[in-house]
């Protein structure tokens, strides 16, 4: 039985100056916490925006929790929550007020809003104005604001991206949790340790194209080599691939210098990034 | 396309409700109320103000001296305001520069001396207290000067003109509409900008529900607006029901223009620059009414001139639905035309 929840085929997306996708394919498993990484303009915004249905794909299909985005586009606003990048609610808006305004629209008692505050750690901030929030606190805001429908898939768009350390660390715990209940995540980063941190598996998308898609782990194993670093008495620093088969002699000679400090590097994601696309990370 | 009623009222409410949080707004809407109320206490005469009257007859005759010289407790009780003739006179009463309009014979000194009987017209705002004023001091004058030959016969003409504290009220209400303009990049383009669009139209919200529940957000406020400027000034009289209805058809056709603005301009700033750039134009129909020449040709060009034009009319009392119809047909043309515009707009945009 096939147990994707999203499923892509072929996705184009031709705007008048630019081709934005090219033929994207992929699907993710219930149940798992998917990222879309890339370069600035590789696609990764307008993949998300076509499978929650802002936007229309020129050709291909994508189908979400079993609902074609196109063709069934009304049903598809139960089957999702969508976290945008920047902070998407009313300032002048508590949070309550901002949950319930969306709770009338999905039909849902405002006891759903409440419950969902208490969910996100913010009932006690509940009755206070969005604008007086920081920026942690509304990404939270916004999440449960994603949850009223009770989506099968969450869509975050740059989850962490403009959060601190601590902040983000919470929001990390809060996605795990809600991946632990069952809630497939789509997310959208350009944090690479965030990824590597969370996602079950990984795609990597540029010039609209998905050019690898495993678990962080393989990707890693596949596309970049440990690394082995040496650092002498005289400060001097080298660096050497893992995989080197004369490794072992260079050492050697290394070491009649005075090795101070010898030390393996894991490959990260960024590497990853980096040796697929050419590019940084966007 | 399937609408639904509920999300669209549920929209409206929540736009009105962040309305009164919204200072640029209540500012937009209060400035000309406040200035509206403020010009009624300037212009309300004090009772010890003399009564301004024209003589659209008569004006050089010894009579015409002797009513502009009555005084009462030592105070002058008319301003004899000059006219060329009883056209320019006339058209003082109804823009309320004067309280009234009198008649007399030319040859009312003559014919007081004589003996004869002597008719004089008089055209007054029957609810102005001036014209009252104006009247008892006629009256006076005749009785005094006619008193062993009469009979002197006084006719009296209702007409009703604005007090000066009205003059201005059509202006402000059309203030008030022409605001929709503004109003809609303010709402609309600002939600796309920072994503509200967004986040509404991936809930279960389509684009044009969300346009229709900015546009009857415009026109509730826009309207609403212009009503409590007319109604706090005393200026739903006359035929409020024609005032009302030309409100609304005149905040249909402002808002549908400031709609279709900001869907044809996704940028916020440029939005809100074009938006201001055809505000003041939109204006010179309401503050140009009734000029000569070209400057009247352009001003009804504009729906702020029927908009005026027909609560101008209800003030003084020639309004009447039959009257008003051509005015309301060219407003409602306009608003046609814009929301066709504004129809093809949202189709061009919505998935």
């Amino acid at each position: 039985m096939n147990n994707d929840l999203i499923q892509a085929h072929g996705l184009v997306k031709r705007y008048p100056q630019v081709v934005a996708l090219n033929g994207v394919s992929f699907s993710v498993e219930a149940g798992e916490i998917f990222g879309l990484l890339g370069p600035n303009g590789a696609g990764k915004t307008t993949t998300i925006k076509i499978l929650t249905g802002q936007v229309r794909p020129t050709a291909g299909r994508a189908v979400v929790g079993g609902i074609d985005v196109v063709s069934e586009r009304e049903r598809l606003h139960h089957a999702i929550g969508v976290v945008f990048d920047i902070p998407t609610l009313y300032e002048e808006h508590s949070a309550r007020r901002n949950l319930t305004l969306f709770c009338d629209l999905f039909g849902e008692p405002h006891s759903r809003a409440d419950e969902l505050l208490e969910s996100v750690g913010l009932r006690d901030v509940a009755g206070r104005p969005v604008r007086k929030m920081s920026r942690g606190m509304k990404q939270r805001v916004m999440i449960a604001r994603a949850l009223i429908p009770r989506p099968r898939v969450l869509f975050l768009d740059e989850p962490t991206g403009a959060l601190d350390p601590e902040s983000a660390a919470d929001l990390k715990r809060l996605i795990r949790r809600l991946a632990d209940g069952g809630t497939t995540v789509f997310l959208t980063t350009h944090q690479m340790e965030v990824a590597d941190q969370l996602c079950n598996r990984v795609a990597i998308i540029n010039r609209g194209q998905i050019v690898a898609v495993a678990s962080p782990t393989a990707l890693k194993r596949q596309n970049a080599v440990p690394l082995v670093q040496v650092e002498l008495y005289d400060g001097r620093r080298t660096t050497l691939p893992l995989s080197d088969g004369q490794l072992g002699d260079k050492l050697r000679e290394l070491a009649q210098e005075g090795i101070a400090r010898l030390a393996t590097i894991e490959p990260t994601l960024e590497d990853v990034l980096l040796a697929l696309t050419g590019r940084g990370r966007g | 396309m399937r609408l639904r009623l509920r999300t669209i009222r549920i929209l409206v409410a929540n736009d009105l409700q962040l309305s009164l949080r919204n200072w640029s707004l209540l500012m937009l809407l209060g400035v000309p109320l406040l200035v509206s109320l403020i010009m009624s206490l300037i212009a309300n005469p004090s009772s010890g103000t003399p009564v301004k009257v024209a003589l659209a007859s008569g004006a050089s005759s010894r009579f015409a001296a002797r009513y502009e010289a009555a005084t009462v407790a030592g105070r002058r009780v008319v301003d004899v305001v000059p006219t060329r003739d009883s056209g320019q006179a006339m058209k003082l009463l109804t823009r309320g520069e004067v309280e009234a309009v009198i008649f007399l014979p030319d040859d009312i000194d003559q014919a007081l001396a004589s003996g004869r009987a002597v008719a004089v017209r008089a055209v007054v705002d029957d609810r102005s207290q001036g014209a009252v004023v104006a009247l008892g001091a006629l009256r006076e004058e005749m009785r005094s000067l006619a008193a062993p030959t009469p009979p002197v016969t006084l006719t009296v003409e209702p007409l009703r003109g604005l007090t000066p504290a009205q003059i201005m009220l059509p202006a402000w209400a059309v203030t008030v509409l022409v605001s929709g303009v503004t109003l809609m990049p303010g709402t609309l383009a600002r939600d796309r900008r920072e994503k509200m669009m967004a986040a509404l139209l991936v809930a279960p919200v389509s684009f044009t529900e969300f346009v229709l529940a900015k546009a009857i957000f415009g026109l509730i406020v826009t309207a609403g607006g212009a009503a409590i400027v007319l109604l706090a000034n005393g200026g739903l009289t006359g035929a409020p029901l024609v005032t009302l209805a030309f409100i609304l058809i005149g905040a249909a056709v402002f808002t549908l223009i400031g709609l279709l603005i900001s869907l044809l301009i996704e940028d916020l700033q440029a939005a809100i620059g074009v938006a201001t750039m055809i505000y003041l134009p939109l204006l010179y129909g309401a503050f140009f009414v009734g000029t000569p020449g070209i400057a009247g040709a352009i001003a009804r060009c504009t729906p702020g001139y029927y908009v005026h034009t027909a609560i101008l009319h209800s003030l003084n009392g020639t309004a009447t639905w039959r009257s008003e119809l051509p005015d309301a047909l060219s407003l409602l043309a306009m608003g046609g035309a814009l929301l066709v515009a504004c129809v093809w707009a949202v189709r061009r945009q919505d998935l």
